[in-house]
């Protein structure tokens, strides 16, 4: 079956003082073959957790993930290879140059050296990389260095492609460029998981959204399905109410909410004007944007 | 495993090493350049620094002028020795006199360099009359033994020309009070001073080599984020492992050979040799490095740097930055450089437990190799083979914790979580890293353990044999057992309880009563190159007696039934389990018989308990089972036990003890049940196949 399964994910950490946290609790969520979806939530959630488990870079405690149609705890081999990787902060080689480090990975993905120069030499020619292609990664603009990482993650074609915040602290040009590819590779035909707490990118960009705190999908759909299931029209809005709505799990009482987090403006940045904050009566003495 | 992409690893890693100034530098600049001139200007400034002491002028304490006067008189008759009349200056005229009122705090504070008393003694004949001094000296003051000794030497010269006149006089000759006279010829070479330094260095060199490789391959991906792409690639986290780990070994090697280039050709081409003949003794003739012996250092400094770059990776590999790997490594120098200098202490010989002493056995057999010692066979087999051994319980331990999730993404307190037992999943097999890890600690401890028996025993056979048989059963299969338990390894399946089908139990039997015909058959081809010496046949002379006084259960549990049970589950269970699943079978079979071979620390035993480990890990391997390795284990221990207390068994066989070689019929019966033997246990056990 194409697209990207996760069924039941959990995984449990270890925490400094002997006890367990569950990162990631009970995830399950289906990406149909060229579709995005945004996993949504503030730091912490469980959104690297539930990526680095799709990629088989972590071992789940419990439950299942298939990437196009492999199992990733039986088949880990065959996951990677069908998938593409990138966050926004990947590093590059510093001492080796673009080419290089793209025929290094089309040969780490059983491409021959013929092979592996033509697929780096059409992925120069098809993100426009010629000028700067032969240049140590070291002494390359951010920009450039972000069209070479997206090569890197393209370099094996893979139907599918996981993307861990891929806009984190990006420019507004890198963030175009990364914006651009999101969009050309959905149109491609790939199937995309992407994390990010920009819900303003994720409105723009996913046809499906899940949204998560505290390892849990709180819920998951398309856009308008959550409107309509809210009542709310803003993601933000979307999402502080299904939080507030839950019966505090944990110590979270719903005065707390707004914690360090989401008041350092995860939401606020991206999330439009304080005047639109929820009006919730539980919300407005600790607004998002609320300095305080 | 892919060898094409394990050296695209290394080509990527060497490539990108070698492009880094910080590598070249440390690698390159530093052991061709560096070592060699500070090695040169070190043993110059020594050199200079004791010949300007020797010639400057001292300072000598005295209470007072009628001490003075007599030492002076003294003193002026010195006179030039015979072969140096020229260019000599008599000590009276460089020395500075100086009255203190108390000597020796004169000369502990370094007022003066020594100090002088006249000794009251008898006014007798001139013929008989003697004068007694005493010197003040502080021997680990350069300045003050050096002044002490040059009075000394003085004083020497001016008694033996006074005691010449007295014989003259007397018309005695000279020979009469100088019975024996004892000249010394020096042996010291250029390169077995350097065999006192260099094995030291060189160890450092490969050691430094390898530190910036290994944090920049494993720590440094972590901090430059590539690691994580690196782990989504469809790539075996051991061939990664292994790509990196080799351009480690290869610049560790390379800062050696290096090194090693620079060191010979400094002392081939730039004079050290007269430098350290000046400092150390007169050398002889066609006295040149040793450059026959360089290749053979070479080769012995690989096992070395695979231990030292594994050490290092497996280290760093749990850093996630530059700064945290170098906090981690400080400890890892300590302990190359603690063993090192044991070992690099005078008088230490490559023998005895120096020779499985990590480090410290490399440190020897390069100096050995340098001064020119003959070194034995077996000496060359346990020092190369601890050393690889445990460079392969280094490796494994590299493979494990590279890329481990909680090394990868978690933070501090994760590190425990690697021991933490009620994190650890249930499995059927212990890893390589744990089976090899153990093994590799107990080689050293196993070997030091039967040394310390002995010496408990007091050479009484009877209680070594004890010992051992509570010792065996603790170290080969109690620990390991508790280890097991700890990381819920499926104890049954892993040393491989389970009962086999009765076929196996005939190739036991088969096989167990006809490997002593192999046996003594290897013996004696090995006879006519590796002769085993007389002095190793006499110490087994305690053993044999042992063996015949003894009653024959007590012996047969001892040397039979203890050993079959726990080597069998230690080699053929916890190791072989381990290694079946992660290695193709004829290198796990090798391996095992190898180590197993290298656990009986005799190179005059390796080649036959090579041999019998073989067959026992073929039996293990196809039955899936421990007990017909254990069976025949047993009886082939047990055999030998019977054939040397029962003479009439031999007979039976019509065997000459005297003889090299045993009787063709017995020979031929031998291999046929062997043969048989292993012919029985051809087919894998059912289920063998699905689970492989």
């Amino acid at each position: 079956m194409n697209g990207i399964i996760a069924d039941n994910l959990v995984k449990v950490f270890p925490t400094p003082d002997g006890t367990e946290k569950r990162a990631v609790d009970q995830m399950t969520f289906h990406v149909p073959k060229g579709e995005i979806f945004g996993l949504l939530g503030p730091n912490g959630a469980g959104k690297t957790t539930t990526l680095r488990m799709l990629c088989g870079l972590i071992t789940p405690t419990g439950g299942r993930a298939i990437i196009n149609g492999y199992d990733v705890a039986q088949n880990p081999m065959a996951v990677k290879q069908s998938i593409g990787f990138l966050t926004a902060n990947t590093g590059l080689y510093q001492r080796l140059s673009v080419r290089d480090i793209l025929i290094y990975f089309a040969r780490l993905h059983g491409m021959s050296k013929p092979e592996a120069k033509d697929r780096a030499t059409e992925l120069c020619e098809l993100l426009n990389m010629q000028d700067f292609a032969s240049l140590r990664c070291g002494s390359l603009s951010t920009g450039q260095k972000q069209r070479c990482n997206i090569a890197r993650s393209l370099v094996a074609d893979p139907p599918a492609l996981i993307l861990d915040e891929p806009t984190l602290g990006l420019d507004v040009l890198s963030n175009q460029i990364m914006l651009n590819f999101i969009r050309e590779q959905r149109d491609a035909g790939k199937t995309i998981i992407l994390s990010t707490h920009y819900l303003d990118e994720a409105q723009s960009l996913c046809d499906k959204i899940g949204l998560i705190h505290e390892g849990k999908i709180l819920i998951q759909g398309t856009l308008k399905q959550l409107q309509d299931h809210s009542g709310q029209d803003r993601l933000t809005n979307i999402f502080l109410q299904l939080v507030h709505n839950l019966p505090p799990p944990g110590s979270l009482s719903p005065g707390s909410l707004p914690s360090r987090k989401l008041a350092h403006g995860e939401f606020s940045v991206q999330g439009g004007p304080s005047d639109t904050a929820p009006q919730t009566d539980s919300l407005t003495t600790h607004a998002p944007d609320d300095p305080a | 495993m892919n060898i094409s992409r394990i050296k695209t690893v290394y080509v990527k890693e060497m490539i990108d090493l070698l492009r880094d100034r910080r590598t070249l530098i440390a690698t390159i600049v530093v052991p061709v350049v560096l070592y060699p001139v500070l090695m040169l200007f070190s043993v110059q400034a020594a050199s200079v620094q004791s010949g300007k002491v020797a010639a400057d002028r001292i300072s000598v304490g005295i209470l007072h002028e009628q001490d003075q006067t007599t030492c002076t008189t003294l003193l002026s008759q010195e006179k030039p020795p015979t072969d140096k009349t020229e260019d000599f200056t008599p000590l009276i005229d460089l020395v500075d006199w100086v009255i203190v009122p108390n000597l020796e705090d004169a000369v502990k504070s370094r007022k003066v360099n020594c100090a002088l008393t006249v000794l009251p003694t008898e006014q007798t004949a001139p013929l008989t009359q003697q004068v007694s001094l005493r010197i003040y000296v502080q021997r680990d003051q350069l300045r003050s033994r050096s002044a002490a000794t040059r009075i000394e030497d003085a004083l020497i010269g001016i008694a033996q020309n006074r005691v010449r006149d007295r014989l003259a006089q007397l018309n005695v000759d000279r020979k009469t009070i100088n019975p024996i006279v004892i000249q010394q010829t020096n042996l010291t070479t250029s390169s077995s001073i350097l065999g006192l330094i260099l094995p030291l260095l060189l160890i450092l060199i490969t050691v430094t080599s390898a530190i910036y490789p290994a944090i920049d391959l494993t720590a440094g991906e972590h901090e430059r984020g590539t690691l994580e792409t690196l782990m989504v690639c469809p790539v075996p986290i051991i061939e990664l492992v292994l790509g990196k780990f080799m351009t480690v070994v290869s610049i560790a090697l390379l800062g050696a050979t290096l090194n090693l280039a620079s060191v010979a050709a400094t002392v081939y081409f730039g004079g050290l040799t007269d430098i350290l003949n000046a400092t150390g003794g007169p050398g002889g003739a066609g006295d040149t490095f040793p450059l026959s012996v360089i290749p053979i250092i070479l080769l012995a400094l690989i096992p070395f740097a695979v231990l030292t770059s594994a050490l290092l990776m497996a280290v760093c590999g749990f850093a996630r930055s530059f700064k945290e790997a170098q906090n981690y490594i400080t400890p890892v120098i300590m302990a190359v450089l603690v063993p090192g200098m044991i070992a690099n202490m005078p008088g230490t010989q490559l023998q005895g437990a120096m020779l499985v002493l990590p480090v410290g056995n490399m440190v020897l057999l390069l100096r050995d190799l340098l001064s020119g010692a003959e070194l034995h066979l077996s000496q060359y087999l346990m020092v190369l083979g601890s050393t690889c051994l445990y460079a392969g319980g280094a490796v494994a331990l590299a493979t494990q914790t590279y890329g481990r999730e909680v090394v990868l993404f978690s933070d501090t307190a994760s590190m425990r979580s690697l021991l933490r037992r009620n994190l650890f999943r249930k499995r059927d097999f212990p890893s390589v890293a744990l089976a090899s890890l153990y093994v590799a600690c107990l080689f050293p401890a196993w070997f030091y353990l039967q040394n310390i028996m002995q010496k408990q025993a007091d050479g009484q056979m009877v209680h070594i044999l004890k010992l051992t048989a509570i010792a065996m059963p603790l170290a080969f299969v109690l620990i390991p057992g508790v280890l097991l338990w700890y990381w819920k390894i499926n104890i049954p399946k892993t040393l491989a309880l389970s009962l086999p089908s009765p076929r196996y139990w005939f190739a036991a039997v088969l096989i167990g009563s006809s490997m002593w015909v192999v046996g003594a058959e290897v013996f004696a081809f090995q006879e006519m190159f590796l002769p085993i010496p007389q002095a190793l046949i006499d110490s087994q002379a305690p053993l044999e007696k042992t063996l015949a006084e003894q009653p024959l259960w007590l012996i047969l549990l001892f040397i039979a039934v203890i050993p079959a049970v726990t080597e069998e589950l230690l080699f053929r269970g916890f190791l072989l389990s381990s290694l079946r699943q992660n290695c193709r079978p004829w290198v796990a079979m090798i391996l095992v018989a190898g180590i197993f071979a290298l656990f009986h620390f005799l190179v005059y035993r390796f080649a036959i308990t090579f041999i019998l480990g073989m067959a026992l890990v073929w039996l293990c391997w196809q039955s899936r089972s421990i007990w017909p390795a254990v069976l025949a284990h047993f009886l082939n221990n047990a055999l030998a036990v019977i054939r040397s207390r029962t003479p009439q068994v031999n007979e039976m066989l019509n065997i000459d003890m005297e003889a090299t070689h045993l009787p063709a019929t017995v020979i031929l019966g031998g291999l046929a049940i062997l043969a048989l033997g292993l012919w029985l246990a051809r087919k894998p056990a059912s289920g063998a196949q699905a689970t492989e």
